[in-house]
């Protein structure tokens, strides 16, 4: 069998190959990794379109109602609670009956089916962050879900990390409020105890927010 | 992976602990496969693709998963419309309920996350419970998440509206009344329901011609009919072991399946061994064929043929003055036995108790409760109390339902649970004869075997869904209250048969007109505090005195005498599978039973010497244990297993197995229903015995998995060693030559102080019984997948506790020893030191953390593990079915993560519980956590307290005292690795004069 000797034309092949199959091929692959690839999960400002266009700041903010009227649980179980629509309805059987915002509250109160939220702060399975023993430690809504009562939508405020997490785990003196001011959405609180030194709860406990694995793995 | 094994110490004390006979026989090729790090195979997949094929298969899959991980899920939050009393999204919620188990009912407090039942724990209210449960109790969780469960009525085999299927049974009904309940018959399971009975009652009622059978294939009749041929009635036996300080098992495995009430018992023995003193501290005699649960925890073991179990118990009652037994020869050393066991009982008059076991012929129970009262025993360590109802549990029943039908007297028969068509004795011609009835309506949970024989299935509520009331042995009504709706709208027993009355009502209604009937004074009060409490106020029945009234007893002593000669078979509950009804259950099938070790299948055990006659062997063939097999009559082909302790001439088999249907089930073992008679029930003749030339069959046997090498883990001594000095039983054998301590840290380094918490596990092998109840558990708490029986056969079984069992002295007839056996909490870890991720790491509370997402799975650890406690994922268990049903995923224990294929698990001493119970104190304000207020899972459920949790610096806690106590020792403390489990040694009471 002959030899194959590439025809001398096929030189100038070459520039086209790299321009039109190469040259977006790798494109493709560095915005496809970028695309999908960035944690999305650990993302400040993800603003999801919640099926209610519910504004905390007209609630949290301008009525100025406590965070637990809605998330009841917060203080007694891992989870705070999103309020049952029963809640929204203690107001709003009265108030703004015809609004057509309110539509799909009335139809999960008259049909029984649960208004779909969408999740914000999301951690991983494998992280488990108990909402109750924040509160009675004395960390402050707004130490990780930012100035609530200012955001129309809800948005990520902080990165909810776990280097993010170990931060005020290492540190915690400067979150730290008297248990009155936890819920509230404030610029400055009197400093409970100093950065760097031993934190204190508002009743005398000292605090040892756990930094080892188990202490949220598990 | 080869790796040179620790220096070993020969034990001095002339002790050898052996698991396995390859083991006692120092076989070579056991020695070559302990040098392995991992079995050979360990890491091949299931299925025969080798693992580079599985690679580049999965590959692809590897990528795209990774990258779909870092997008954001969309995850949606559903809230309630309208919040339900009582639930704060997040927290479990318990409920008192009760479950009808073998002969009595176990209280439970079931845990509940948004209505979803997750675990079962034990109701220390409960009499039967004292807090603990038993293996199938805490399993019952997992079959009402059963995704092979029926999900609706069928005709013929075809799914129905519940409509129809309501509709034929009214019709069944209404023609049932036009006769007076001509030709109807109604097969129940031995329930101990009042609702039930009361409505079997209205059935009586209406149809008066109707007739009512019961069958159940673990009947215990023998010893209600043993109470009437000794007093003259029918009486239940309530034996309180707790007081006794001589207690004689006459083949009765007490701490399992006999006598009833296995929780109470373990308790009360528990108590009796914790009374270390001479005088005080109970001894145990068992006489049995098979090494059980009790024969293990017994201070001495008579290895008898179950059928001369009467001839041993009629010596017994003439050694102690009881006159009418008939003396029947016995073999020389059983004689010796009974007259050192005589003296004892003797001794210990009103302190003594002999219990016979189920399989015992009436007579046996006779003469044991004639001799209890004699010594005084009774109203001591037993009472008598009025039996739930007159009907028969066993064979008899069945056979003559079989008769009616083949006499076509039965046009339609209602079967109530149960599944007679797979396990009905083979003489009784139930299955045969069911084609000569016109209707027959079945309400089981599955489509089984009776449902496919049958016009109609039904779908019957699990207990977890049901409205119901059951009576323990003892009378204690407790209420069965549901934890959730029935999945697939299935009826109880007592809501079908209002069904077919043609007066439906729920079970709620029922429950309640039933306790109506009771007069409480305040009826929506006492109800209130039922639910509460989990059982009926003062509902017990009254002590019942006797006094010897012997009517057929004479001819029935003579009866029990065995006929023939040749190979006996026994059979009992199967340790996984129960009669059946836990064929699907994966947690009881890969669970190890107590003895064998034995996964997903059943055997017949048969002693070495029975063995060598047979010319049948069971050995290890590259990397699998295989069986012959032995062809029993009836096809009834069954591998052997050679068992130590198993007494000569006897075959044990167990029952349950070899079941049909279900996706974990099917196929699982053999079944033995072909062999058991009305006349050979329990103990039979085998038809032949042969073994079947060239058939093997590889069992999934976990002994000889994780081995500790002989390095003396287990460690006892004797009472009277104890009484002179109780250091005597934990003092290691080896202690002369052990090796200078080093630090796995640079010398001069100051060891971790720890200032705060520091959890410890203490577990006494003195009560511990080595029932399992710890390894379901813990199963059930921390949502521990299962592997398959090929996966156990590879040693990939995840379980985080084992039960370790010992034996010792000669394979014949050894005494044994079990030791619980899971992850030690090291405090100088040798897993941590080799972990390149650190993906396991110290906390300063002492606690081995494992964080399962940082694992990437190189098994360093697991290599490094001087107890073998760590267990590695070498798949994703949770990929396909059943284990991703819906249904199934719903038990999953929300508190827990669910780990992924390629990562290393263990035992964390249960820390979600621990945070939890920190959490809760913080949210009150305080540090301080009560001793006792954390229990691990397995402590939890253990029946005899043998597991203690706690926190070492406080000086006031129970495990603290234990660490001190004189019989406290850790597991190889040559190698410094400083566990925080303890373990407190066993004493036993051995009889002197059996010396």
């Amino acid at each position: 069998m002959d030899r194959y000797i590439f025809p001398r034309w096929s030189n100038k092949v070459l520039p086209f190959v790299f321009f039109f199959v190469l040259g977006p091929a790798a494109t493709a692959a560095v915005g496809g990794l970028w695309y999908y690839g960035t944690n999305k999960h650990i993302e400040v400002g993800f603003e999801p379109v919640q099926p209610v266009e519910y504004s905390h700041k007209l609630h949290a903010g301008e009525l100025g109602m406590d965070c637990r009227y809605c998330h009841y649980t917060a203080e007694r179980s891992y989870f705070a609670a999103v309020p049952p629509t029963e809640t929204c309805m203690n107001c709003h059987w009265k108030v703004r009956t015809d609004s057509l915002l309110l539509l799909p509250v009335r139809e999960s109160y008259a049909t029984d089916k649960p208004i779909p939220w969408v999740r914000i702060h999301n951690l991983p399975d494998f992280a488990y962050f108990n909402h109750s023993a924040h509160l009675a430690a004395g960390v402050a809504c707004q130490s990780c879900h930012g100035r609530i009562d200012a955001m129309v939508r809800v948005h990520q405020d902080q990165p909810l990390s776990m280097g993010w997490c170990l931060e005020c785990h290492r540190d915690p003196a400067p979150h730290i409020r008297d248990p009155g001011n936890v819920t509230k959405m404030l610029d400055t609180w009197p400093d409970l105890s100093k950065s760097g030194q031993k934190p204190v709860a508002a009743n005398g406990r000292e605090l040892h927010p756990p930094t080892w694995c188990s202490g949220c793995h598990r | 992976m080869k790796r040179q094994p620790y220096p070993k110490f020969e034990a001095q004390d002339g002790k050898r602990w052996w698991q396995s006979l390859r083991e006692l026989e120092g076989s070579p090729e056991l020695q070559a496969e302990l040098l392995r790090e991992f079995p050979d195979g360990a890491a091949e997949p299931p299925d025969g693709v080798s693992r580079r094929t599985f690679f580049r298969l999965a590959g692809a899959t590897f990528a795209m998963a990774g990258i779909a991980a870092c997008r954001r899920p969309d995850e949606r939050i559903l809230p309630y419309t309208k919040s339900p009393e009582e639930v704060v999204p997040g927290n479990p919620l318990y409920f008192a309920t009760a479950i009808p188990w073998n002969g009595t009912a176990v209280g439970v407090l079931v845990e509940s996350h948004e209505g979803r039942p997750t675990k079962i724990e034990g109701n220390p209210r409960h009499p039967e419970s004292q807090g603990a449960t038993n293996t199938f109790v805490q399993a019952e969780v997992l079959n009402l998440w059963d995704p092979d469960r029926s999900d609706a009525p069928a005709e013929k085999g075809t799914t129905r509206e519940w409509d129809a299927a309501t509709a034929a049974l009214v019709a069944l009904g209404r023609r049932a009344r036009q006769t007076s309940g001509q030709g109807l018959a109604i097969l129940t399971e031995a329930h101990r329901s009042p609702t039930t009975a009361r409505m079997l009652a209205k059935v009586k009622e209406a149809m008066p011609n109707a007739q009512i059978y019961r069958y159940d294939p673990w009947a215990r009749d023998h010893a209600r009919v043993g109470a009437q041929l000794a007093f003259g009635k029918r009486l239940e036996t309530v034996y309180d072991v707790s007081k006794a300080r001589t207690v004689v098992a006459l083949d009765a495995d007490f701490l399992t399946h006999d006598a009833a009430g296995a929780v109470r018992h373990a308790r009360g023995l528990a108590a009796g061994r914790s009374r270390l003193a001479p005088s005080e501290m109970v001894r145990l005699y068992a006489v049995e064929s098979t090494f059980s649960v009790t024969g293990a925890m017994a201070d001495h073991r008579v290895r008898l043929p179950a059928r001369q179990v009467p001839a041993f118990t009629y010596a017994l009652a003439r050694a102690l003055g009881v006159a009418g037994a008939p003396d029947a020869p016995l073999p020389d050393a059983a004689a010796r036995a009974v007259a050192a066991i005589a003296k004892d009982l003797l001794q210990n008059k009103g302190k003594g108790v002999v219990i016979a076991g189920d399989k015992q012929p009436p007579a046996v129970h006779a003469f044991a409760q004639l001799i209890n009262l004699a010594l005084g025993n009774v109203g001591e360590t037993v009472s008598y109390v009025q039996c739930f109802d007159d009907a028969v549990d066993g064979p008899r029943g069945i056979a003559a339902l079989g008769k009616a039908m083949d006499a076509g007297q039965v046009l339609t028969l209602l079967i109530l649970g149960g599944n007679p068509v797979y396990d009905a004795p083979a003489d009784s011609g139930f299955a045969d004869a069911l084609s000569r009835v016109e209707a027959i309506v079945h309400l089981s949970q599955h489509r089984d075997e009776t449902s496919n024989a049958a016009h109609w299935h039904i779908p019957r509520a699990h207990v977890l869904e049901s409205w119901s009331d059951v009576r323990a042995q003892d009378g204690t009504v407790s209420v069965v209250q549901p934890l959730i709706a029935p999945l697939y709208m299935g009826r109880t027993d007592a809501e079908l048969l209002s069904i077919f009355l043609g007066a439906p009502e729920k079970g709620y209604d029922l429950v309640r007109a039933t306790l109506k009937q009771d007069g409480a004074a305040d009826f929506e009060k006492a109800w209130r505090r039922a639910l509460h409490d989990g059982l009926w106020a003062h509902s017990e029945y009254p002590r019942v005195d006797v006094s010897e009234n012997r009517g057929q007893l004479a001819a029935a002593a003579n009866d029990a005498l065995p006929q023939g000669t040749g190979v006996e078979l026994t059979f009992t509950p199967d340790p996984h599978a129960w009669d059946g009804r836990f064929a699907n259950n994966a947690w009881m099938q890969e669970l190890p039973d107590a003895m064998a070790k034995l996964t997903w299948g059943n055997v017949a055990m048969i002693s070495p010497a029975t063995a060598k006659r047979l010319g049948v062997v069971d050995r290890t063939e590259s990397r699998y244990f295989v069986s012959d097999m032995i062809d029993l009559g009836e096809n009834v082909i069954i591998p052997v297993l050679i068992a130590p302790g198993q007494a000569d001439d006897s075959i044990a088999l167990t029952f349950g197995q070899g079941r049909r249907g279900g996706r974990v089930g099917d196929a699982v073992g053999v079944s033995v229903a072909r062999l058991r008679t009305t006349n050979a029930f329990f103990i039979g003749a085998a038809p032949k015995i042969v073994k079947v030339p060239g058939a093997k069959d590889r069992l999934a046997r976990t002994q000889e998995h994780f081995q500790m090498e002989h390095r003396a883990p287990v460690r006892e001594g004797t009472m009277a060693d104890y009484a002179k000095d109780p250091t005597s039983a934990r003092k290691p054998p080896e202690v002369e030559h052990r090796l200078p301590l080093i630090s796995l840290w640079e010398l001069g380094e100051p060891q971790w102080e720890y200032k705060g918490r520091k959890w410890a596990l203490a577990i006494d092998l003195n009560t511990c019984t080595g029932c399992n109840a710890c390894v379901i558990a813990c199963v059930a708490e921390n949502n521990i997948l299962q592997v398959g029986a090929e996966g156990v056969r590879m040693s990939r079984e995840m379980q985080w506790i084992r039960v370790d069992r010992y034996y010792e002295g000669p394979p014949e007839n050894p005494r044994s020893v079990t030791q619980p056996m899971t992850c030690q909490q090291c405090e100088n870890a040798p897993c941590e030191q080799v972990c390149p991720v650190a993906a396991t790491n110290h906390s300063p509370e002492g606690l081995n953390d494992m964080a399962y997402n940082r694992c990437i799975g190189t098994k360093y650890c697991l290599n490094n593990c001087p107890f073998k406690v760590r267990r590695f994922n070498y798949f994703n268990y949770m990929k396909g079915e059943p284990n991703n049903a819906e249904t199934r995923k719903a038990q999953f224990n929300p508190d827990v993560t669910i780990r992924y294929r390629g990562v290393m698990e263990k035992c964390t001493y249960c820390v979600q519980r621990i945070n939890a119970a920190k959490i809760a104190a913080h949210r009150s304000g305080t540090e301080e956590i009560k001793d006792g207020t954390i229990m691990t899972s397995c402590q939890q459920a253990c029946p005899p307290q043998a597991i203690t949790f706690g926190d070492l610096n406080d000086p006031k806690s129970k495990v603290a005292r234990l660490k001190a106590d004189a019989r406290s020792y850790v597991l190889l403390e040559e190698i410094n690795v400083r566990p925080r489990t303890t373990y407190l040694a066993r004493i036993h009471n051995p009889n002197p004069e059996m010396a």
